[in-house]
């Protein structure tokens, strides 16, 4: 049995090492994936028969597209609506212009130093035109580097985005050069309908797949653990038909996925979970396969002129292109297009569209090949490993206090968004001041000197205890972020209002300061007063609504609001967060009230 | 509206000195009234008033005081950055940035969207920390310009 023994002892052994590298490689700062690829290629390197068949171009290329499409439809499942609408147009543009401009002035570059004709110039650009998602998504998340969200969101949501561009460009330059290798005159408007059709077919397709799983996820009773396998099963059909259509699949799996994962849908933490593990394993098999493929005697011919050419990849191509698309959108400081720039980092996509020419039997489709992933390699390891230095120099990072906390993901039936979050409470955490707790807020578990409590027989929190707090929907998550954050959290969402005022202020001193229109029998109570009225079991966090502001309770003490803020801005509330309101203006009775205006 | 629309640069202060919360309001209604043609005193009175109400020192140190005045043509806004002064802010922390809002009365709704405005720029810490950095009215002024985003 030693035919199915061995190889698969070799199999095992490559991916626990790859597993255990990432221990090392956490902590001294390299990318994950570049030592996924260098386990590749020692694996490769090792003439080993079995890993042979991976060696073969075909099967690598077969492999890696699987992988890719995996790895987006879940890139696209974990981004939020509400920061990809945030960033969508600067990103979007990144991810298609920027992907066409930065293959367009990296050709010449590479045209000078190769000294090869434009149409391979231009195919080589190509393929080092877009971003790494994996590459970014990990180095971003696990390097400690905290970002701006916005900055964040920029990144990701263009390197998940960018790789049907480049990969539509370089499908388009390989069609070039066989058109021109079979003799064939080379048509430029030939390009136009195939470029349109592997948009928009592929968007169609996408959000045709996107219907379809939910209604699939939804109306079929399964076991919980199938309907991820049935997810699974249905992007890979989704994938082939639309590149059979002629649309572009990877397009349509990131939007199917962008979709999906916004969509309350049944067993969508389960689903989120093992997406997670898949694509870790698409991401160890590409690079792993794809390092297999390489023969590291061979880079030594031409790891001088990689080299040039991702220096300038790095240094000059990308900033101009980031600042030229960036200068459009004032909401970027320099410093912050200074760090987009430099978070260019290419991967998998690169080395397997570099696969491409062989599998097409291309001229010099091997050194094509063996450049670009010296590219890679320099990319992943020079900008992977100064990402941390390079944002505390620019001061794009936010300080680490900010850290996001821990959620994990529960599916409960009728509840779609439901989490449980993990807090450590500090001397400064701000709960700890407030004499109740709110019933929202009440933690579900709290861990005491290893001793697991639950809520009720804990009088009261302390500094050093660890607690679990249930959210039934994600909108809950920032007022727990700021009851359970850090004391210097910024309440950027402002949950408790714009600015203070006094419980004993009355409603004619709003109206004076704020020109509101308040009903004559309201004038002059004191706001403190009403808000007691209208919440007979009042917390923290509840809202009177004035309309046009609303007025928050921050502190309570024997039902009374001892602190309250002013809410100029209550549009923000609405999109981004609930909490319990009540309205005291309703359009109905401004018709039966008088009003006054000064 | 933009805040380019409200604030004009000779409205932008850098680093004054002053030695209480009394002295920035008073610096503040001053420097307002040069600008505006109303009278200091009222508008000062007028800002007092409203700190009444509650402290426009919302933390961090950062204060947005505002108010309304009757006669008033526009909405008038004006920054300062000072030497850090007890604001009686919500944190007990010391201020050092200021934003001044004055609106007319008849503004209606209108200037909660500039207060909303300009409180988003200055809940920014990065944007809070560019600011501290900057020594000139022009870098002052170049900063405000550049975080005043639609988007947000």
């Amino acid at each position: 049995m030693d035919f199915i023994n061995v190889p698969i002892l070799l199999f095992g052994m490559v991916l626990s090492i790859s597993i255990l590298t990432s221990v090392v490689s956490i902590r001294v700062g390299v990318p994950l994936i570049l030592a996924f690829l260098c386990i590749g290629i020692l694996a490769g390197s090792g003439r080993i028969e079995v890993f042979e068949i991976f060696q073969h171009p075909k099967i690598a290329f077969f492999i890696g597209s699987v992988a890719l499409a995996l790895i987006l439809f879940d890139s696209g499942f974990r981004t939020s609506m509400h920061r990809y609408k945030q960033v969508s147009c600067p990103s979007l543009i990144l991810a298609t212009l920027g992907v066409l401009i930065s293959a367009l002035l990296l050709a010449p570059i590479i045209r000078t130093i190769l000294g090869v004709d434009w149409i391979f110039a231009l195919l080589l650009a190509s393929m080092v035109s877009s971003t790494d998602a994996a590459a970014v998504f990990f180095l971003l998340r696990s390097r400690g580097v905290f970002l701006r969200e916005r900055v964040q969101s920029t990144l990701e949501i263009e390197s998940g985005a960018n790789d049907p561009m480049a990969i539509f460009l370089t499908v388009a330059f390989i069609a070039v050069v066989q058109q021109t290798m079979s003799g064939s005159t080379f048509n430029l408007y030939s390009f136009v309908p195939s470029f349109l059709g592997q948009l928009f077919i592929g968007a169609g397709c996408g959000y045709f797949l996107f219907l379809l799983m939910r209604l699939c996820v939804n109306k079929i009773s399964l076991e919980t653990a199938l309907y991820p396998i049935f997810i699974l099963g249905m992007a890979l059909i989704g994938f082939a038909l639309t590149n059979m259509l002629g649309g572009s699949g990877y397009l349509a799996l990131y939007m199917a996925g962008l979709l999906l994962g916004n969509e309350k849908i049944r067993a969508h933490g389960t689903i989120s979970k093992f997406q997670q593990t898949t694509t870790w394993l698409s991401q160890i098999l590409m690079f792993i396969t794809l390092g297999m493929f390489v023969d590291p005697s061979r880079l030594k011919d031409i790891w001088i002129e990689a080299f040039v050419i991702g220096t300038a990849l790095i240094f000059i191509v990308r900033p101009i292109m980031v600042f030229a698309l960036l200068s459009w959108f004032k909401n970027y400081t320099s410093r912050e297009k200074g760090f987009i720039s430099f978070v260019g980092l290419r991967g998998a996509t690169s080395i397997l569209l570099a696969l491409a020419p062989i599998v097409y039997q291309l001229p010099q489709g091997e050194s094509f090949f063996n450049i670009i992933f010296v590219m890679v390699l320099y990319s992943l390891a020079f900008q992977g490993f100064l990402i941390t230095p390079v944002s505390k120099i620019l001061g794009v990072a936010l300080p680490e206090t900010q850290k996001r906390p821990e959620r994990t993901e529960i599916d409960l039936p009728g509840l779609d968004q439901s989490s449980l979050i993990f807090y450590e409470i500090t001397e400064n955490t701000p709960i700890l001041k407030q004499k109740t707790i709110p019933g929202w807020a009440r933690p579900t578990l709290i861990i005491r000197g290893g001793v697991a409590y639950q809520s009720a027989s804990i009088r009261r929190l302390k500094a050093g205890d660890k607690v679990y707090v249930f959210a039934p929907s994600e909108r809950r998550l920032p007022l727990l972020d700021q009851l359970y954050g850090s004391e210097t959290e910024t309440d950027e969402l402002g949950v408790w209002g714009d600015f203070p005022i006094s419980p004993f202020a009355t409603f004619s001193d709003l109206q004076k300061t704020y020109g509101l229109e308040i009903p004559i029998r309201f004038r002059e109570q004191k706001i403190g007063d009403l808000i007691a009225q209208e919440f007979p079991d009042m917390e923290m966090g509840d809202r009177l609504s004035l309309e046009q502001i609303e007025l928050v309770v921050r502190e309570v003490e024997n039902g009374y609001p001892t602190h309250i803020g002013i809410d100029i801005n209550p549009m923000r509330r609405k999109s981004f967060f609930d909490t319990r309101i009540k309205t005291i203006l309703t359009p109905k009775r401004k018709k039966i009230d008088k009003y006054i205006k000064e | 509206m933009k805040i380019t629309d409200i604030l004009s640069k000779d409205s932008v202060i850098c680093d004054a000195t002053a030695s209480s919360k009394k002295q920035t309001l008073e610096m503040l209604s001053r420097l307002a009234s040069q600008k505006t043609g109303l009278n200091e005193r009222t508008i000062f009175d007028a800002l007092i008033e409203r700190e009444r109400l509650g402290t426009t020192g919302v933390g961090k140190g950062v204060a947005l005081p505002h108010t309304r005045l009757a006669k008033l043509d526009r909405i008038y806004c004006a920054f300062m950055k000072t030497s850090p002064v007890d604001f009686e802010a919500v944190d007990g922390k010391v201020v050092d940035l200021i934003f001044l809002l004055l609106v007319p009365e008849e503004a209606g709704a209108d200037h909660l969207k500039a207060l909303a405005r300009l409180s988003r720029i200055l809940r920014d810490e990065t944007v809070a920390a560019d600011l501290r950095a900057q020594k000139t009215v022009d870098g002052l002024y170049q900063i405000i310009c550049q975080s005043d985003t639609d988007d947000l």
